[in-house]
């Protein structure tokens, strides 16, 4: 099951890669020549090499499985009694849920600025994590405390969102 | 050469400098301790930090931190049977079988002061190649140095995963991507969406820290939030490991050895040094019988190779300015924020820095194989810590350093973008390294090719050294490409 999502997705990506090159080298043909060589070259070679990786992975040469990896075991709280293939969905669905809360995150950083989008993820993220209010209030203010020390003491800038422009 | 050896020594016991090393190898041991989080995201943590920093500085932190963590990925994998990193898998055969018999502490002496030896004779390695590299590096033309780079480029594509293909494309993606911005060639702006941000391209940082350290929080996550909640005790032995290293002195040599020459092939990373050893290790032993129940040999190889990897994966890097490595690739990126331009001529021009790597290497590794042995106790509770407690503020750390590359909200969506396409190329087994070697290689690439083609127009595809690189090539792409194929038939 999983593994037929992995291929799904595979192909998915792959296209929207040839498509990606496709699109670079039609922008290509506007640059100068000095400018024009680099960009050509490696858009036909991309493009080369994602119609060959499709090829492949529809005629079952191109494995589509996690590799290169770094096998964690979790022992976790998580139920261990469901089948792998269940297992595995259930990690893909949790892997979108995971990187939706990042996205959530930086868009929160866009409108709202970084410190109140810190507060307001971190608090959130505990909380998911089945936390206290307690411990959700004190993970929360701990991350203010560390971004603003790092920011005073490094002279970092952070975003401060679109909020503030109401008062 | 021994001038400038003695100078950069001086230069990284200052107090300022050892102080940004120290950092260093905090975080490395912080971030080896953690199952599941490698070199890369400690480089991409630490990189931001580089912004406006004097290049010796960065590269005592960045180094220092890149050396140690396979020392301090030796907790999980000997007392949770869990890889800290990819570098301490084949620990895990033998360490942990140990540390079940109430050995870890034994286990963990060996491995720190092998990791710790290793580290040495990989620095040692480096050292004694330097001198001879000038000689090699003022022979080669342009042709030559462009070709090289295809060749690491070739390499790091074809060995960094099982898909030769695949790793093939994830290059080229990286270097199109490294194409949008100026061209280095003349005044144009390319691909920049209309938008000011896009005018200078992508920026490194957004990019190395979307691709490496959003899949691995997201990876982890998703697989259940606790890394695990076992504690298990230290056990006994720390005199014992120590004599076991002093008795297998000679394994100890070996190994780090081939772990030099082995991280001196792009491409071939942690996880290979670390199996290759171990591999070797039993082929070569008299007694096989305890291998995989708990021989000590099986710990002292690994960790042997792995610590000295270091030292010869920084000689293409250096000498040719050709990584072999994601964290090699952030390695160069942070010189050339830190106004550093790597390459051939860096042992030419800058010869302090590169002995001030070496060093690095060397005092690193002493300092975070004491530190492991000293705090090795409140050490490996850190790895018991459920990694929903830690992923909100390291997330937040390199979100803060992504953002000081421009200053624009557009890093973080650069970020989010390739956090997203890591993610993807995560799952599907796309291998990310050559993505980011090739973004990071791009402007050097183009460079290369503009200057070759200007210059000789096809005549340089003549020139003796060229052709001897272009047969090496075409060997190791094409066995990789075809051998496999055949191997699997």
């Amino acid at each position: 099951m999983t593994e037929d999502l992995n291929k799904k997705v595979l192909l998915v990506f792959l296209g929207l890669l040839a498509l990606f090159f496709v699109i670079l080298f039609l922008a290509a043909a506007d640059f100068m020549p000095d400018a024009r060589l680099y960009p050509v070259v490696m858009s036909i070679t991309g493009f080369v090499l994602a119609l060959a990786s499709v090829i492949r992975v529809l005629s079952g040469k191109e494995p589509t499985h996690e590799h290169n990896l770094i096998k964690v075991e979790v022992k976790s709280d998580a139920r261990q009694d469901d089948a792998p293939a269940d297992r595995s969905n259930r990690e893909y669905r949790s892997a979108l849920f995971y990187l939706a809360i990042i996205c959530f995150f930086y868009v929160a950083i866009w409108l709202l600025g970084f410190r109140v989008a810190t507060l307001v993820f971190v608090s959130g993220f505990m909380r998911y994590n089945k936390q206290s209010l307690v411990s959700c209030a004190v993970y929360a203010g701990l991350s203010l405390l560390l971004v603003e020390a790092l920011s005073r003491l490094l002279g970092l800038v952070l975003p401060a969102g679109f909020w503030h422009l109401l008062f | 050469m021994f001038d400038a050896a003695f100078t950069a020594l001086q230069v990284v016991i200052s107090p300022e400098h050892f102080g940004f090393l120290f950092l260093g190898v905090a975080v490395g041991l912080f971030i080896g301790i953690l199952p599941g989080l490698g070199g890369m995201v400690g480089m991409a943590l630490l990189m931001p930090l580089t912004y406006g920093m004097d290049p010796v500085s960065g590269v005592a932190m960045l180094i220092g931190l890149g050396s140690v963590i396979t020392t301090s990925d030796t907790f999980p994998s000997v007392l949770m049977g869990i890889p800290g990193s990819s570098g301490s898998q084949a620990t895990i055969m033998d360490g942990y079988p140990l540390a079940q018999k109430g050995e870890g502490a034994r286990v963990l002496s060996a491995a720190f002061l092998c990791s710790m030896l290793g580290g040495l004779i990989g620095a040692l390695v480096l050292s004694l190649i330097l001198p001879f590299a000038v000689p090699i590096v003022l022979a080669l033309g342009t042709p030559e140095l462009l070709m090289l780079t295809f060749l690491g480029l070739g390499m790091v594509s074809v060995l960094s995963g099982k898909n030769p293909v695949l790793g093939l494309l994830s290059t080229a993606l990286g270097l199109a991507l490294g194409s949008f911005g100026t061209a280095p060639t003349s005044a144009i702006y390319r691909y920049n969406l209309g938008t000011d941000y896009l005018l200078d391209g992508f920026k490194l940082t957004s990019v190395a820290i979307g691709l490496f350290a959003i899949p691995e929080f997201v990876a982890i996550l998703s697989r259940g939030g606790a890394i695990t909640s076992e504690k298990r005790d230290l056990g006994e032995g720390w005199m014992q490991g120590i004599r076991d290293v002093v008795r297998h002195k000679y394994l100890v040599i070996r190994h780090a050895l081939i772990g030099s020459m082995i991280g001196f092939i792009p491409g071939l990373g942690n996880a290979i040094i670390d199996w290759v050893n171990y591999g070797v290790v039993i082929r070569f032993a008299k007694d096989k019988s305890q291998f995989g129940k708990g021989d000590i040999r099986g710990v002292i190889a690994p960790e042997s190779a792995n610590n000295a990897k270091e030292g010869g994966a920084l000689i293409p890097t250096v000498l040719f300015g050709i990584p072999g490595s994601g964290s090699m690739a952030l390695l160069l990126a942070a010189l050339i924020i830190m106004g550093v331009e790597p390459g051939p001529d860096l042992i030419l021009t800058r010869a302090d820095l590169v002995y001030v790597m070496v060093w690095s290497i060397a005092i690193a590794n002493v300092l975070g194989a004491s530190i492991a042995f000293l705090l090795s106790g409140p050490i490996s509770k850190l790895a018991v810590v459920p990694f929903y407690k830690i992923m909100p503020f390291i997330l937040i750390l390199v979100t803060m350093g992504a953002f000081q590359a421009t200053r624009h909200i557009g890093d973080l969506f650069t970020l989010l973008l390739f956090g997203i396409v890591g993610w993807v190329m995560r799952q599907t087994g796309i291998p990310r390294a050559p993505l980011l070697i090739g973004f990071v290689l791009s402007t050097l690439v183009e460079r290369y090719l503009w200057q070759v083609t200007s210059r000789y127009q096809f005549e340089w595809l003549t020139r003796p050294g060229v052709i001897v690189i272009g047969v090496i090539i075409v060997i190791v792409v094409g066995f990789s490409l075809f051998g496999r194929e055949h191997e699997s038939d």
